[in-house]
């Protein structure tokens, strides 16, 4: 029973980083139809921020704040540059400059910081371990992490719902002409979802370099096809599809950790995608998604 | 002259060029460069695949680099000595394997066998795995083909008894040379321009450009794809064959995303659908970076002395592939061929036929000022 509990923690935990993921990515996707490959170096820039802001004598929480601004900043530049003079091209052409956006980003980071891994320690509050009873326990950054993804959450949903920006976040996200036609200035919805999903991919980032304690240029890469995954699981572009895609993805893959015979638990990673293509082909539309179908 | 048999010696002449370039600088024998132009070959075969599997159908695959490394493992263990595959070493591999021998054989002969049984395997598997993945189009077709690179590559890892996991499989015999990888070269152009000239290959220009109206015109869309994935993982599957042989040690980070890109972005630089177009794109982007390494290294230009800069001719690979998309999305060479050998009469003739054509649109739509050829 505590090992399940103990079980039910992690993936809650898992799931908590890649929601932070999947919201950005499933945001920019719907209103863009671009996949963004980029996504991920945004997580990995997060932390390199923080990294050198700390290096240069800031607290580290001042630190982490500053950086998830910059990130943010990182994210409208990516969209000024790469992805706006593309706007209205072909959805590959997209998926391939943002693979182009990514390289960048990450040899930009290897130019800079060289391509070693970092050591990432985060203050010393995080560093502790609760006993919840009966042998169940939770380290300080785990109880964070899934905090600040609800908080997140809590936040961006009130966004959505409650703001003026968000609704017509929402109406870009349904339908780009109509939300033109009704004099919804796109650029600036466009702007706002670059902003919101770097400053989540910031945040997913510096807390799971905490938590591994540790960067390096590539940490992006793996949780951003996560992240995909869990979008397409939730139905690409819809947003509470994304996150219940993350959570699903989070629990699925610490259950297969931990059980999964010895000496196949290598092939989790392999699992994971075969699960990914067999919805693709099932039901491409996702959990949630529409019954937008593509294909022959 | 017809105009395709005309532009097959197009490609006949750029090939005969390189080697022509290649016997210059083997003269020279330097390694160095010689590997550099094997390189260069090597990509052009798998840039000539990923043209015939995506750029010819317009269903991009990312999980090309998988294939490769099916055929460069497959080729790597059936050649390697007795000696350096016993059960001792890599204890899951088939007895049939592990006791072959090749080794007496001449190199050729020993990688042709390599090589086709790599090239027949990613065949058959893109076969099994294009079946499912070849109904999907646009961007789902790239992110389950790229879900296929991720599962191969976790194969590779995890399956230590027969590959090495993570470790490098070193011992590989040095079976390639330059006369080799062009020979494959000329054969994999050779190919896909028949294909494209074929029924077949216009079955899949056809579905590229109007899936419907292919389809009202009796086109199997699923065949046709399958067709064109099945023939471009069979040359990666070469091309990966011939890269083990090179290299003489593999592991499996090689083939994984990198290199994807790197492919992909030298089709897409020579344009999507064009045999010249990813030659020459294969040939600048192999070379360009490979310039560029001198300048990571750091540089002593006498009066100053460059840091190394790691990364930065990937930096400008990314930077020059979203310019290209910006600018000149079409890539050099868009869809059409070297004209180098086309007779002027015949090439005059057809851009009189396509502007007459294109005028015929722009006036029929309601902006003159851009025809769809732009």
């Amino acid at each position: 029973m505590a090992f399940i509990a103990q079980q039910f923690i992690n993936g809650l935990m898992l799931g908590s980083i890649y929601a932070l993921m999947a919201i950005g990515l499933a945001l920019i996707f719907g209103i863009l139809r671009l996949i963004n490959f980029a996504h991920g170096e945004l997580l990995m820039v997060g932390p390199f921020f923080t990294f050198a802001l700390v290096k240069a004598g800031l607290p580290f929480g001042l630190a982490a704040v500053l950086a998830v601004v910059l990130t943010a900043g990182v994210g409208i530049l990516m969209e000024r540059l790469a992805y706006r003079p593309l706007r209205g091209a072909p959805d590959v052409t997209l998926l391939l400059t943002s693979l182009a956006v990514s390289i960048f980003l990450q040899n930009s980071v290897i130019l800079t910081y060289g391509g070693e891994t970092k050591p990432f320690k985060g203050p010393e509050f995080l560093d502790q371990r609760l006993q919840l009873g009966g042998g169940v326990g939770v380290s300080t950054i785990d109880l964070f992490i899934m905090v600040a993804a609800l908080v997140l959450l809590v936040l961006f949903t009130l966004f959505v719902t409650r703001t003026m920006l968000g609704v017509s976040m929402r109406a870009t996200a349904e339908n780009l002409l109509a939300a033109q036609l009704v004099g919804i200035n796109i650029n600036r919805v466009i702007t706002t979802a670059f902003v919101v999903g770097a400053g989540m991919a910031a945040v997913a980032g510096v807390l799971w370099g905490v938590r591994i304690g540790r960067i390096d240029p590539i940490m992006g890469f793996i949780p951003v096809l996560k992240a995909f995954v869990a979008t397409v699981i939730g139905g690409f572009g819809s947003i509470p599809g994304a996150v219940l895609g993350a959570y699903v993805l989070g629990f699925l893959e610490i259950f297969l950790a931990s059980w999964l015979p010895a000496g196949t638990t290598g092939y989790r990673d392999a699992i994971v995608f075969a699960l990914l293509i067999v919805v693709l082909l099932v039901r491409p539309q996702g959990i949630l998604g529409s019954s937008e179908r593509e294909g022959v | 002259m017809s105009q395709g048999r005309a532009q097959f010696v197009t490609g006949l002449a750029l090939v005969a060029l390189l080697v022509l370039l290649l016997f210059g600088t083997s003269l020279l024998e330097n390694d160095y460069y010689v590997r550099i132009i094997e390189l260069i070959g090597i990509n052009m075969i798998l840039a000539v695949g990923l043209n015939v599997s995506s750029g010819f159908t317009g269903v991009f695959s990312l999980g090309q680099i998988g294939f490769m490394a099916i055929g460069a493992y497959t080729s790597a263990l059936l050649t390697l000595p007795p000696g350096l595959k016993n059960p001792a070493l890599l204890p899951d591999l088939p007895p049939v394997i592990a006791t072959l021998d090749l080794s007496h054989l001449p190199a050729p002969v020993a990688l042709l066998i390599g090589g086709m049984a790599g090239g027949l395997l990613a065949a058959l598997v893109a076969a099994l795995v294009g079946i499912p993945l070849m109904r999907l189009s646009g961007h789902y077709v790239a992110v389950a083909t790229m879900g296929f690179l991720v599962i191969v590559n976790a194969v590779l890892v995890n399956l230590e008894g027969v590959t090495k996991g993570a470790r490098p499989l070193g011992g590989i015999p040095r079976y390639t040379n330059v006369w080799l990888v062009y020979a494959v070269v000329a054969i994999a152009v050779y190919v896909a321009w028949r294909l494209l000239r074929s029924p077949y290959g216009r079955a899949m220009l056809a579905q590229r450009e109007n899936l419907v109206a292919a389809q009202g015109m009796g086109v199997d869309i699923l065949r046709t794809r399958l067709l064109a994935f099945v023939i471009g993982a069979f040359f990666s599957a070469l091309a990966g064959a011939l890269w083990a042989h090179l290299l003489t040690a593999l592991s499996p980070t090689a083939f994984y995303f990198t290199y994807t890109f790197q492919i992909i972005i030298m089709v897409i630089v020579g344009g999507m659908g064009s045999v010249t177009g990813a030659v020459i794109g294969a040939f600048l982007l192999t070379l360009i970076p490979e310039l560029l390494r001198g300048v990571e290294g750091g540089l002593d230009l006498g009066f100053v002395q460059l840091p190394p800069l790691f990364g930065l001719s990937q930096i400008i690979l990314a930077v020059a592939f979203v310019l290209v998309m910006i600018f000149r999305r079409q890539g050099l060479m868009g869809d059409r061929e070297l004209p180098l050998f086309v007779p002027r009469g015949s090439v005059a003739l057809a851009r009189g036929r396509a502007a007459a054509v294109s005028d015929a649109v722009a006036s029929d739509v309601s902006n003159p000022t851009r025809s769809p050829t732009g």
